[in-house]
């Protein structure tokens, strides 16, 4: 009996040691658009925000619509809820934020006492791409050179919560790069059990999340929050767990940002 | 023709658009469907983009460049064990 197997592509031992054309092009290409876009200081970059931004903004536009529609469906009952819930809330931050700003405005005259004022200029800007658009822990927002933002400019959250620094700044966008970049490291501050500061480095681990090594005779607790020890840094985050092996002389101080980088909508770029 | 250009428009979009996720299933999908070297210049789009120097990532703010050029490269020895392709869509 006669049986017709589907004859094998002409996969020889020739072709498959060759490299395809395509891919030799593709690469060449890649490597000459990579030199370019250094040589021209971010030239295609700058381009493909312009591309970018208009496609940013309508997927924004068409998400807030999408939001407001899905919202008139919600349940009655639960929105009569909620919104107790966030009187009752507002209510509780009014009254905290005013001792926080008798805090502050005494925290900046004592700074202009010591002449280290910080210019306190800030921009706010609408957040445009975030991380899980990539790996990198990049935001993308709507203020670019032509606005008088700077490289290396610190990126403040809600209240004061520092997220990051500027990375590069195009004409209208500019690339954020997040303090928990995994392997980022950042200088810090934390408070120790008997009210001391201890300094120590904390690695970054994406989404914001950290991770600092300290000696386990360093006092350290669960809900305290993390500084940047830069004069006007701001808060990184808040201890979240300590994890202490008998067998490690170290313990590992995890710590989140305070505020969700996935829901965060706007944030300030401090303008030097 | 008709499949290659779309997947390639919609990984095109992804990348501006959707998570890292989607874009690199969308890639996966083109090199599927096509010879797919197209997605090489897709991650070089994704890391011109939001490229930046992450320590974890060996410093490098050409990741997904790399990591496409690595699946091409994958793609194109996998496809030519494959009976059911042929040369032209290696």
């Amino acid at each position: 009996m006669k049986t017709n197997f589907p004859q094998q592509n002409n996969f020889t031992r020739q072709s498959r040691s060759r490299v395809p054309k395509s891919f030799i092009v593709v690469v060449l290409l890649v490597g000459v658009l990579v030199v370019i876009n250094i040589l021209t200081l971010g030239s295609i970059s700058q381009a493909l925000h312009s591309v970018g931004e208009p496609l940013w903004k309508s997927q924004a536009g068409v998400h807030h619509a999408f939001e407001n529609i899905l919202s008139g469906f919600r349940d009655k009952q639960t929105l009569v809820q909620k919104n107790n819930d966030l009187t009752e809330a507002v209510t509780r931050l009014e009254l905290a934020s005013m001792g926080a700003e008798i805090l502050q405005q005494e925290n900046r005259d004592l700074k202009q006492l010591l002449n280290r004022g910080a210019s306190g200029e800030h921009i706010v800007t609408a957040i445009l791409a975030r991380p899980n658009r990539t790996l990198y822990d990049t935001f993308i927002v709507d203020v670019g050179s032509r606005d008088g933002v700077t490289v290396g400019a610190g990126v403040y959250g809600v209240g004061e919560v520092a997220i990051g620094t500027v990375e590069e700044v195009y004409a209208r966008t500019t690339r954020i790069s997040l303090y928990s970049t995994p392997g980022r490291i950042v200088e810090v501050l934390l408070g120790s059990k008997d009210g001391a500061l201890v300094a120590a480095e904390a690695v970054g681990k994406g989404g914001g999340n950290f991770e600092i090594r300290i000696p386990r005779g360093v006092e350290i607790l669960e809900g305290h929050p993390v500084f940047s020890p830069h004069i006007d840094g701001g808060i990184l985050g808040v201890i979240e767990e300590i994890v202490v092996l008998p067998s490690d002389s170290f313990q590992v101080v995890l710590f989140s940002s305070p505020l969700s980088l996935q829901s965060l909508r706007f944030v300030t770029i401090a303008l030097q | 023709m008709i499949q290659r250009v779309f997947f390639t428009i919609l990984f095109f979009l992804s990348a501006f658009l959707f998570p890292w996720y989607i874009t690199i299933f969308l890639g996966i999908v083109l090199l599927a469907v096509a010879p797919g070297y197209e997605v090489i210049l897709g991650g070089l789009v994704l890391d011109f983009i939001y490229g930046a120097v992450v320590p974890s990532f060996f410093t490098s703010p050409f990741s997904f460049t790399l990591f496409f050029a690595l699946l091409y490269s994958i793609s194109y020895v996998v496809k030519g064990r494959l009976v059911f392709y042929k040369d032209a869509q290696r």
